[in-house]
């Protein structure tokens, strides 16, 4: 019974497209750092940063409309145990996307490679899980779209403890700040996740009349 | 039309594209200043430089634009309306383009207003680069629509914006390969720079027949779409035979020469030429403490003015200056220390091999310090000894032991100038 609670499950939120865009992400994102760290005229595998920002940022987006059915309410109504479910389902597609993006950054992997990559996946994805149950699965992508490209465009070179804090995604995995960051972000959007779910849409919310 | 125009202006995604250009474009013009103030050419450059973001975000906003009916559910009801399908997709696609262009310019004209105050050179074309970076923003609101028509996901708008950033960046960083050109974003090369005309024309004519292309290719209109793929085509191949991004000409008119007249001359190029004031209060206080002595240069000129054939190195007359990233937002100079730090030239011992390589004795090293810190006329820290020695000495002493050293730094003569260093 589980077993095919599990099929409908994976199948109701479109898990198969997730890890297809996941593995073509982490295709992409390989040679696009194999590419940048062999230019002559940019500092070896230093220049993989747009790559450890961008890779996890868009492989979180993918996860963003797995993390709702098409009726949350009615999922709910449901008598299964929807914590477990929701916790299973996020620590599993946690632990695939910083696995096979790790996997993209194997050379020199301390350098702005596979352990950037690991925990800019945590971060992201607790961002896009937090922004899902602040906002719905719908719009769970803008709050990490819009603070990881606005890190990413604005942070200062200068490294520092609190520059380290918020503008983890460009820092290097050497920085200890950057990590803790990362995971109270997943550690915060997962607790919400697993608490309450994510929003439901305004829009399919049922309303009695008055 | 126009009513269905204004109504998406004011309703639609436009007014959030126009908000978030706007936004970029501060952005971007707040973060190097340096590389257009005070220059019209600059400023329409860095404009096309900037596209690197601002086409992705355009990219973005007619995705989500175009995705509306289906994200409503509205798409079967639209469909079912006697007004041809191309009709409201073309609104929307213009709505976006026009409200995102008018937030970007609007942040531009800021920054044209303060070019205006003292931009000394107007031509280059500055006005057609900036004309086809519009276009370019065009073309691109219309691939977002063509995203947003055939990728049924709500996370279609910001994926295409990353993936469009992460493409202009390949593109652009490819060692002058000629499909750069296809791409609206330029390299970051030197404001003096010229484009030519051609390559500019062709531009505008692959944007505005890309642009078509998509838009008829997201209303189904494929006879249209097969006639402009068929021009944009036809425009690719005159563009990707051509001469690459390497090696730009300079603009003869831009680099043309405009000189102090009075004191040791400092002639900047006319693009830089607003600059001319304050780099003179840096430059001639130094050329005057060098003048007369054998070796020393006697004016100080514009990089940018350089003949193409002209060693920085064997130039003996002249000490040239990097005025590229010299400027601030207000016309002002951005770095006096970087300005006299060009003067470092005239002591540089040239000691390299054909590969260019220095290998210098670090007393050699240290020799050099002194002379560059005695022209510069630093201020001597309690534990520089040599240069307090060196002050000590009468002034015709100093003078011939500076110019003692220009020859043997220009021999490359190690045991001389190590000698002259020894001796303070």
């Amino acid at each position: 019974m589980t077993g095919r609670l599990l099929t409908l499950h994976v199948r109701s939120r479109g898990a198969s497209m997730f890890v297809v865009g996941v593995g073509v992400i982490t295709l992409l994102a390989w040679a696009a750092g194999t590419w940048l760290a062999s230019r002559p005229y940019f500092d070896g595998p230093a220049a993989r940063v747009p790559v450890v920002a961008l890779a996890p940022l868009l492989a979180a987006l993918l996860l963003g409309p797995t993390l709702a059915g098409a009726d949350e309410d009615l999922e709910h109504s449901t008598p299964l145990p929807w914590r477990a479910w929701r916790a299973g389902h996020l620590l599993v597609a946690a632990f695939v996307t910083a696995m096979a993006l790790s996997l993209a950054g194997l050379r020199e992997s301390h350098t702005f490679g596979a352990h950037a990559l690991v925990r800019n996946a945590l971060g992201c994805i607790g961002l896009v899980v937090g922004g899902a149950v602040l906002l719905g699965a719908r719009l769970a992508w803008l709050p990490a779209f819009v603070y990881v490209c606005a890190v990413y465009a604005a942070a200062p070179r200068q490294p520092g403890t609190v520059v380290a804090a918020w503008a983890w995604p460009i820092q290097p995995s050497t920085t200890a700040t950057s990590w803790l960051t990362a995971a109270t972000i997943f550690a915060v959007g997962a607790a919400g996740y697993v608490h309450g779910g994510a929003r439901a849409s305004a829009g399919r919310r049922y309303r009695p009349r008055r | 039309m126009r009513r269905a125009l204004r109504v998406e202006l004011r309703r639609g995604t436009a007014p959030l594209a126009a908000a978030a250009m706007f936004g970029a474009g501060v952005w971007m013009l707040a973060v190097h200043p340096d590389d257009w103030a005070g220059r019209w050419a600059g400023l329409a450059n860095y404009l096309r430089v900037s596209m690197l973001i601002l086409c992705a975000l355009m990219i973005a906003a007619g995705a989500w634009q175009s995705g509306r009916e289906r994200r409503r559910d509205i798409d079967e009801l639209i469909a079912s309306t006697p007004r041809p399908g191309w009709q409201p997709l073309v609104v929307a696609w213009l709505a976006v383009t026009v409200a995102g262009a008018a937030g970007l310019l609007v942040a531009f004209a800021g920054a044209g207003v303060l070019v205006a105050r003292v931009a000394t050179y107007t031509g280059g074309g500055w006005w057609w680069t900036m004309t086809v970076g519009v276009l370019a923003l065009a073309a691109a609101a219309a691939v977002g629509v063509l995203v947003g028509r055939l990728v049924p996901l709500r996370v279609a708008a910001p994926i295409a914006g990353l993936a469009t950033y992460l493409g202009l960046a390949i593109v652009t960083y490819w060692d002058g390969t000629t499909a750069a050109w296809l791409s609206p974003v330029y390299g970051g090369w030197a404001v003096y720079s010229l484009v030519p005309d051609r390559v500019t024309a062709l531009q505008a004519a692959w944007l505005v027949g890309l642009t078509i292309l998509l838009l008829a290719a997201a209303a189904r209109q494929w006879r249209a779409a097969l006639l402009t793929g068929g021009l944009a085509v036809a425009v690719i191949v005159p563009i990707t035979t051509g001469p690459g991004t390497h090696r730009l000409p300079a603009d003869p008119a831009a680099v043309t020469l405009v000189c102090t007249s009075s004191g040791p001359q400092v002639c900047l190029s006319r693009i830089n030429a607003f600059l001319l004031d304050d780099v003179t209060k840096v430059a001639q206080p130094i050329l005057t403490r060098l003048d007369g002595i054998p070796g020393a240069p006697r004016r100080a000129a514009d990089q940018a003015a350089r003949p193409a054939s002209q060693s920085i190195e064997r130039d003996d007359s002249t000490v040239w200056l990097n005025l590229d990233y010299q400027s601030t937002a207000l016309g002002g100079l951005a770095s006096r220390k970087n300005l006299r730090a060009d003067f470092r030239q005239v002591t540089r011992a040239r000691c390299e091999d054909p590969f260019g390589t220095r290998s210098i004795d670090q007393r050699v090293y240290r020799t050099d310090t002194l002379a560059t810190d005695w022209m510069l006329n630093e201020a001597a820290t309690p534990d520089d000894m040599p240069l307090t020695r060196l002050r000590a000495l009468s002034e015709p002493a100093q003078r011939s032991w500076f110019a003692a050293y220009l020859d043997a730094a220009h021999r490359c003569d190690t045991s001389a100038l190590i000698h002259l260093g020894e001796q303070q």
